[in-house]
């Protein structure tokens, strides 16, 4: 059943290599099931980002996952064998913040309950221009001033269905005009306190309805035993009382509707899980589904973190004097720039990032301190300073996403570390957007989504030649193009 | 001042610690209407806690189950300055001691907790910070605690020129470079009235809200002695009192003083009318002609902001006394009118003409005493007084007890043209380190008058042979 | 009243009527003779070249110029003398500044015909006696350099004129009194296609065409030529330029401007040249200057408006007038190009100069002595020395401090300001 549906996909592909593989029989990786399909990648050299370069090195992948990594590993026979000898392989590349292929419009206030992939319509994006680039995978993000919305991860290739990554990425949240963002940002936060009180509100009182109704049954029996005549044993204990609220038994959590349909109705649950007998469930009233996001951080579910884009240093400080009563907050910073010839203040905070061990977001790009000619690698002091730093291209223009890698070779001239900048663009860049569990990194278990490139990613020389994406080629470059 | 404070503030060698904490110098009483008491420290609830209503923090919700942290104690000292309180007298050498950014301890003897952060100031003049009536470019947004950029050029220049507080828009804030952490002092201190002879209409319009507002006021007074004895009298309608109407209530109960922008003479008499008559203070702006009514408008206690420079040529039509005198703060000063001084531009310009803005604020003053007013109250004028036309100088203006830790220390003599800041601290935090910012540092570093010029960048193509000329030979020095 | 009649006839008047009928009114004015003056004061800065200072001095006045200067212990005030007792002042040159528009209306500041306007001369704009003269001596600013604006190249000749008189011929020292240049940096303005190239370019070839006009008629009248050489009044007016009778002052800033102005006008045409503004990185050409002294060329440097420039390659304020001085361009003074910077302020452009890192001294120097040489005035005003034009303020003290009050003018041996009459500044 799985192996046909790999078939037909492959139809799909863009693919040329492909090579129909064989259910493997001679198992040398371990405990393999028999119906995997085995694709083997030997390369000039393999750039994990997470651990050890291979020069040569090999990458086991097991039904699109990565199974192994190393040098002169065993694979089954009958495995497809990618020979990209000359080659460099390294892990896809992560646009963390794109726009690309999609119409930007301003959508101000707070609407949490959009999502950036919702309005992506896969024919209409050249994702083309993405992989000749070398990204695998982007962040879509909503735009506008305020809280736009819920960020997603799409793959730029491989099957359809497998195309969605994560739905809901970050929450988006504008801080680069904080005289009226930062009170967009209160009052959304004051309103989700308030969502979270009107529920709780609505269960207690619920539940002293609960236990109202629960004593009036308690004496209508006891009055009915009484009136039997029958003297009650002393061992007998009056009906089971409703649980108390104290003792918290699974209380029914809010389910959320999904932000998908805004309008949804509140999921009345009750009916449907049975227990006809106590048909008394809770039904939570609605929230405000554009809220949803923050109450869930609110209530300290913390999937998706708040990403939050700021203009110059002093819109950090904005930012954190308004989530100074939710410090735990899980954050991700976007440090653009709005200063003219590329100035940046950042340097003021970078210590308090660094200090805070902030996961940060930046373009791949040298800046200058503000009113000099004083160069300033922005996410060089950020990584000296302690933060972890992901790359996205400045703006979305397929030239600038294949200028990032040279972007990147300035940054490590001055004086990022080459590690770090290879991760600025992978495994931070996936933690950036939340899938690091399954990007990012050339690893077991994570998806295979690779790139291959004609040489040292860093080196601008360098093209990419193919990229991979599931364990499927789905792009080749062909010659003459650029 | 009493004789017994003027003492104990001298400086005298027996002052010394537990005494010196026993001074409070709290002087005069607060001529205008004061914002709602804030906690005092020791005792109150912590500093951190932003202050009264207009705290952002109370807005966010409180959680309840958060454990309240005990209030942790953050000292801060200036040692070893010449302290000029500007309230009362100046101290050679004393230890300014600030607890929770405020002014804990003022003297020679106070003990510097070990913990304490301590800016040696041997050598250089502590002056209260310096508060501007109006200024505009330093804070953003409506509210400054929201819309400001805490790292601008223009803030940092402000703080060069010694300035930590200001008025901007409505409300007056501090200039907390780098921080956005207790910004606001006070919103909207004044209500802005336009009463222009040039505007019949608006002043029509003025009287007339005033009018009812003083009618209203009256039956509120008649329903609380009725409603004593009688239970059914009618309480009397005030939900017309919305906008302007609000406004001019709490001018008319006095909890706020009017702002008027009026410079001639005429423009001054109708302020001084409009006091008298509905019983409000006053503040007017401009009044370059003040200086030939002072009495007038100090019998109707109208305070007054001043430019000193200001030259509007006499005008020859008239046979009274017209134009602009840079004598105009002295005289007002004299004949009691609380005045406070601006310079003619209201912001910080980097365009390179200088002198006329809040670059350089303290000349302004400067002016005043070329004008006559004595030097005192020339800084006085850019401190506390303006502090007091702005219903603040429960906090700023002056270096007392109890006072936001708010200082501009320089290299010398305030108002002389050469002395350069060397520090200015904000909420008992160094917002300003002439040293450590890159602005300045060049101009005598240390006080040094031939100390080199930095290096120039040249273009690459230039070449690098265009070295630095040597140095002329030691000037002879005149003047100072 | 005599002003207004004055000003009333600058109005409505032409040059030449006017030039007549004020010949008159001087002619009254002048019977006069200035008096007979004895200050005793604190401190007389000489402002000479050996920077004598002298305290409780003496300053004899008479006939309109100084008769004597000495510590009060060896200068016997004779009869006749009114002595003026102001014990605890200073006695500071009057202040020249060299870079002026409000000595004339301001309404005809700018006759933007051409691109370059050889022949017009501000000598007919001169408004004597106006309120912002009033104002100028108030501040201490006896001698003024009038010259029109800068939005053309060559925009016309500069007069040189006193802060007080009642008539033009009271007030102008010389005219012309220097050649306004503006070499860039406002003419650009002209009209759409102007550029630096074209600006030198017309600004030179002008200039090079009153030199061979002032060369012909100086080989004629030394006889070297025969054919007389056609009157041409658009250049006749520079002989004296070429002749180092009067100045360039040259509207320049920027150092790349600064550096086409020595070189074009200092260095290759060797007139006596008055960098006015240089402001902006305008010290970097210091070096090019210092050469240029070596090698016998005039340039002053007379500072302002603006006093500092924001360097925005290191984040620095950098003072205009400490740069230059610091560069070693020791011929360094002050203008206030006022109106943009009012004409009582002179004194304290070099204040705020030395708050960006110049020293007292030579601010007083830059307003005084140095000014005056560079317009050719050395012999009459600039110091305080017997012989020279009774010219000076009397200060309560150190003249740039803000608080210090100039209580008294004195202009060709008269007293023309007393605060205690009534103090305007």
């Amino acid at each position: 059943m799985r192996m046909r549906m790999r078939m037909r996909q492959r139809g799909f592909a863009v693919c040329a290599v492909c090579i129909v593989a064989v259910p493997a029989t001679g198992i040398a990786a371990g405990q393999v099931g028999n119906d995997e399909k085995f694709v083997v990648v030997r390369a000039g050299r393999v750039i994990t980002v997470s651990g050890e370069e291979y020069a040569p090195g090999m990458i086991v992948i097991a039904d699109g996952k990565v199974r192994l990594v190393g040098q002169n590993l065993e694979y089954p026979d009958g495995a497809t064998v990618i020979d990209a000898r000359g080659q460099t392989v390294m892990p896809g590349m992560i646009h963390v913040r794109t726009r690309f292929g999609l119409p930007s419009y301003n959508r101000p206030g707070v609407r949490g309950d959009l999502k950036a992939l919702d309005e992506v319509v896969l024919s209409q994006i050249e994702f083309e221009e993405l992989l000749e680039a070398g990204f695998t995978a982007v962040c879509y993000t909503p735009f506008g001033d305020g809280i736009a919305g819920v960020a997603g991860v799409l793959r730029t290739g491989g099957a359809e269905s497998a195309r969605r990554v994560k739905d809901a990425a970050y929450l988006r949240v504008d801080m680069t005009d904080p005289a009226s963002d930062k009170g967009t940002l209160r009052n959304a936060l004051k309103k989700a306190q308030e969502e979270i009180d009107k529920v709780e509100k609505a269960r207690q009182e619920w539940e002293k309805k609960q236990k109202e109704k629960a004593e009036a049954e308690k004496k209508q029996q006891e009055e009915q035993q009484k009136k039997e005549g029958e003297e009650p044993k002393p061992g007998d204990k009056p009906a089971p009382s409703p649980p108390k609220p104290e003792e918290k038994p699974q209380p029914p959590k809010p389910s959320p509707p999904k932000p998908g349909d805004p309008g949804a109705a509140p999921p009345v649950e009750a009916p449907k899980e049975g227990e006809k007998k106590e048909p008394e469930q809770f039904v939570p009233p609605a929230m405000d589904p554009a809220h949803l996001p923050l109450i869930d951080l609110i209530q300290k579910k913390y999937d998706v973190p708040l990403f939050i884009e700021l203009d110059q240093a002093s819109d950090y400080l904005h930012a954190e004097d308004v989530l100074k009563p939710h410090k735990e907050f899980p954050r991700v910073y976007w440090l653009g720039a709005r200063l003219p010839n590329r100035a940046s203040d950042y340097d003021y905070v970078v210590k308090a990032l660094g200090e805070k061990k902030a996961l940060v977001v930046v373009p791949p790009a040298i800046y200058y301190l503000p009113l000099t000619v004083e160069q300033y690698n922005l996410a060089a002091e950020l990584t000296k300073a302690g933060c972890k730093v992901a790359c996205a291209p400045w703006w979305d223009a397929p030239l600038e996403f294949d200028r990032v890698r040279s972007r990147l070779a300035d940054l490590v001239r001055g004086g990022l570390a080459r590690a770090d900048a290879l991760k600025s663009v992978t495994a931070h860049a996936a933690e950036a957007a939340g899938v690091a569990d399954r990007l990012g990194t050339i690893e077991k278990d994570r998806d295979a989504d690779l790139v291959f490139l004609s040489g040292d990613p860093l080196d601008p020389r360098s093209e990419v030649t193919q990229v991979m994406i599931g364990g499927e080629i789905v792009y080749e470059r062909k010659d003459g193009r650029r | 001042m009493s004789a017994r404070k003027q003492r104990l503030l001298s400086g005298s060698p027996w002052i010394s610690g537990v005494a010196a904490l026993g001074v409070a110098l709290l002087t005069a009483a607060p001529a205008f209407s004061q914002p709602p008491p804030r906690p005092r420290p020791g005792g109150g609830p912590p500093r951190s806690a932003p202050p009264a209503s207009n705290a952002p923090a109370e807005n966010e919700p409180k959680k309840d189950d958060e454990p309240v942290e005990p209030e942790k104690e953050v000292f801060f000292a200036v040692k070893g300055g010449i302290v000029h309180t500007v309230s009362g007298g100046d101290l050679s050498g004393a230890t300014i001691l600030c607890r929770n950014g405020r002014i804990h301890a003022i003297g020679t003897g106070v003990e510097i907790p070990k913990d304490a952060e301590v800016l040696d100031a041997t050598g250089y003049h502590v002056y209260p910070g310096l508060v501007a009536f109006r200024a505009t470019g330093f804070h953003g947004g409506s509210d400054p605690s929201d819309g400001t950029d805490v790292y601008s050029l223009n803030m940092a220049l402000a703080l060069a020129a010694g300035i930590t507080t200001c008025m901007s828009g409505d409300t007056v804030a501090k200039l907390t470079f780098g921080s956005v952490e207790d910004m606001i002092v006070r919103k909207e201190p004044l209500v802005n009235l336009n009463y222009s002879t040039r505007s019949p209409d608006a002043r029509r319009r003025l009287r007339e809200s005033l009018d009812k507002l003083v009618d209203h006021l009256r039956k509120v007074e008649a329903y609380e002695r009725e409603s004593a004895t009688n239970k059914n009298a009618v309480k009397p309608d005030d939900k017309w009192i919305r906008g302007e109407a609000e406004k001019h209530l709490k001018l008319l109960k006095g909890e706020v003083a009017a702002e008027i922008s009026a410079d001639r003479a005429h423009d001054l008499y109708q302020a001084c009318e409009l006091a008298d008559r509905y019983g409000i203070r006053i503040v007017v702006r401009g009044a370059y002609e003040g200086w030939t009514m002072a009495p007038r408008l100090a019998r109707s206690g109208v305070s007054a902001v001043v430019t000193p420079r200001t030259r509007v040529d006499l005008d020859e039509r008239h046979v009274r006394p017209t134009g602009s005198s840079i004598e105009n703060a002295a005289i007002l000063h004299n004949y009691g009118v609380r005045t406070a001084i601006l310079p003619p531009g209201l912001s910080v310009s980097t365009w390179g003409v200088v002198g006329e803005d809040l670059t350089h604020f303290n000349m302004e003053a400067a002016f005043a005493v070329r004008g006559g007013l004595p030097q005192e109250e020339a800084i006085r004028g850019i401190t506390i007084d303006a502090a007091r036309l702005l219903g603040v100088d429960h906090r700023v203006g002056s270096i007392e007890i109890g006072k936001d830790a708010d200082f501009c220390i320089t290299d010398g003599d305030l108002l002389h043209y050469m002395t350069l800041v060397r520090w200015t601290v904000v909420n008992a935090r160094v917002a300003y380190d002439k040293q450590k910012d890159t602005l300045f540092d060049h101009i005598r570093p240390d006080g040094d008058r031939n100390a080199p010029p930095p290096n120039d960048y040249w273009p690459r193509r230039l070449g690098s042979d265009w070295e630095g000329p040597p140095l002329p030979e030691k000037q002879p020095q005149a003047g100072r | 009243m005599i002003r207004q009649q004055a000003r009333g006839k600058t109005r409505r008047v032409g040059t030449v009527a006017l030039v007549g009928a004020l010949a008159l009114l001087t002619g009254v004015a002048r019977a006069e003779e200035p008096p007979k003056l004895a200050f005793v004061v604190g401190k007389v800065l000489v402002m000479d070249k050996a920077d004598t200072v002298i305290n409780n001095a003496v300053v004899l006045v008479s006939g309109g110029r100084i008769e004597k200067v000495g510590k009060a212990s060896d200068v016997a005030i004779p009869q006749g003398y009114r002595r003026i007792d102001m014990p605890r002042h200073w006695i500071v040159p009057g202040f020249v500044d060299c870079h002026n528009h409000t000595a004339g209306s301001l309404s005809d500041l700018n006759d933007m015909v051409y691109l370059t306007n050889p022949g017009l001369d501000t000598l007919n704009t001169v408004q004597p006696e106006s309120d912002d003269m009033w104002m100028a001596r108030a501040g201490g600013v006896t001698t003024v350099l009038l010259i029109p604006g800068s939005g053309t190249n060559i925009s016309g000749f500069g007069t040189i004129s006193k802060t007080a008189g009642q008539s033009v011929s009271d007030v102008v020292v010389r005219s012309p009194g220097s050649i306004k240049v503006a070499q860039a940096g406002n003419p650009e303005r002209y009209w759409w296609g102007v550029g630096r190239m074209f600006m030198n370019f017309n600004t030179r070839q002008t200039l090079e065409k009153a030199q061979a006009y002032h060369e012909a008629w100086e080989k004629f009248e030394r006889g070297e030529a025969t054919e007389k050489p056609a009157f041409d009044p658009i250049f006749d007016g520079f002989r004296g330029l070429f002749r180092k009778e009067f100045v360039a002052s040259v509207h320049t800033q920027i150092y790349q401007v600064v550096m086409t102005t020595v070189d074009m006008l200092a260095r290759k045409m060797d007139l006596r040249t008055v960098l006015d503004h240089s402001e902006f990185d305008g010290w970097k050409v210091a070096p090019l200057i210092r050469e240029a002294l070596a090698a016998g060329r005039s340039i002053y440097t007379i500072q302002g408006p603006r006093a500092y420039h924001l360097d925005g390659t290191q984040r620095k304020i950098h003072g205009n007038a400490a740069r230059w001085w610091q560069a070693g361009n020791p011929l360094l003074g002050i203008n206030t190009d006022a109106p943009v910077v009012a004409q009582e302020q002179l004194p304290f452009q070099a204040a705020m100069g030395c708050y960006y890192g110049w020293v007292p001294y030579e601010g007083i120097k830059g307003l005084t002595r140095i000014p005056a040489e560079a317009l050719l005035l050395d012999d009459q005003i600039g110091t305080i020395e017997a012989g020279k034009q009774a010219e000076f303020g009397v200060w309560t003290g150190d003249p740039l401090d803000t608080r210090s009050a100039c209580e008294m003018t004195v202009i060709g041996g008269r007293i023309v300001y007393d605060a205690n009459v009534r103090r305007r500044w």
